[in-house]
């Protein structure tokens, strides 16, 4: 899954509020909350980045994190995933 | 044959009941929701309250057809009101509904969502006997594009699980007979708590999360917009109706009110914690 390009599902809209986001698709009746790096990742899925280009770029802005970045992006991913938030293209 | 109507937001159900304990149960759930201007043109079902015929059992009827029974008329006027309340709000286009109790300060109303069984009815009784004033335990409507409230103002409903809590508060022997209890529920008549009642129902103010859990540490903690938005909509019933399911007023609330989540192991707690929505 590393490699593949995670792309948002255009049926969701996303909401900012305060560095948090809501996440909502109206055809799917689901909604999903954003922690601020879940919403920077979710800006992310572009379809243009792979998960590994997300976590290197996440781990560039937070060095501190180390590899609790690379879990909280998988982890993030697989929450996109379940809600059918986004595609692996 | 008696005949009532009961309205909310537009939308109304006609119900009959068949004997003087049944007129007399009916007003005893219905009295503070009346019939709306126009009630008769939108009637969205229609109910009868009755004893059976061996006089044994009480009985639901919709539209001549029995579609529950049970030995305490307190457990069939419960079911009742549970279609009633489906029935009101399950056309509505016009209001946000939220599954929440309401109770109001001077400040405003206080928003408490929550599913069945959360304690919301329970924390509602110990609000009202501590200086809040009690709007609804069940049901809020929220006006799209504002914060105006309309509710569905009903006797507490406390279930066999929560009446050990709420004995601590006060003697129940001394509210007879202001008190229904049947083999599943029991509900107070909330004036008897509540002498005080006001209408209209107040805009909100603030949003609190009530969690009772034995375990847990009492605390009252302020949270952001987006947890509060992802939390409300959880108890937003009938979102199906609004456009964007009701996405854009949902936020435009939690934007524009606090938000808190509170948890607590015992009544004892409350005041202390509570003051927090004072200082907010």
């Amino acid at each position: 899954m590393a490699e593949k390009n995670p792309k948002k599902n255009d049926d969701f809209q996303i909401e900012e509020i305060d560095g948090e986001a809501l996440l909502y698709s109206p055809k799917a009746t689901r909604s999903i909350y954003l922690n601020p790096s879940a919403s920077i990742i979710w800006q992310l899925c572009t379809g243009e980045h792979s998960v590994s280009d997300i976590t290197a770029f996440l781990q560039a802005q937070f060095p501190d994190a180390g590899a609790q970045v690379a879990q909280d992006v998988q982890s993030t991913i697989d929450q996109f995933l379940e809600n059918e938030a986004i595609t692996l293209v | 044959m008696i005949e009532r109507i009961v309205s909310l937001g537009g939308h109304s159900v006609k119900v009959f009941s068949k004997s003087d304990q049944a007129v007399a149960m009916l007003s005893f759930m219905f009295d503070d929701i009346p019939a709306e201007t126009n009630a008769a043109d939108n009637i969205e079902a229609e109910f009868t309250l009755q004893p059976t015929e061996d006089a044994k059992e009480w009985a639901v009827l919709r539209d001549d057809e029995e579609i529950y029974r049970r030995p305490h008329l307190a457990d069939a006027a419960n079911f009742l009101m549970g279609e009633v309340v489906f029935h009101l709000i399950e056309h509505n286009q016009h209001y946000m509904a939220i599954h929440a109790a309401l109770l109001s300060d001077e400040r405003g109303g206080i928003l408490l969502p929550g599913e069945s069984g959360n304690g919301k009815s329970s924390l509602s009784i110990w609000m009202t006997l501590n200086g809040y004033h009690y709007h609804t335990d069940e049901l809020v409507l929220i006006k799209q594009g504002s914060l105006k409230t309309r509710v569905f103002t009903r006797p507490f409903n406390i279930k066999h699980h929560g009446i050990k809590a709420i004995s601590s508060l006060f003697d129940i022997d001394t509210l007879q007979p202001k008190i229904e209890q049947g083999d599943f529920i029991t509900m107070i008549a909330h004036r008897a708590l509540n002498p005080d009642f006001v209408t209209p129902s107040p805009n909100i103010s603030r949003i609190l999360f009530p969690k009772y859990d034995a375990n847990a540490d009492n605390t009252l903690t302020k949270i952001s917009p987006a947890i509060a938005g992802i939390e409300l909509m959880k108890t937003n019933v009938i979102a199906r109706n609004l456009p964007g399911h009701g996405f854009e007023q949902l936020l435009s609330i939690v934007k524009s009110v606090p938000a808190y989540q509170l948890k607590y192991n015992h009544f004892d707690a409350l005041p202390a914690l509570l003051k927090g929505l004072d200082t907010a």
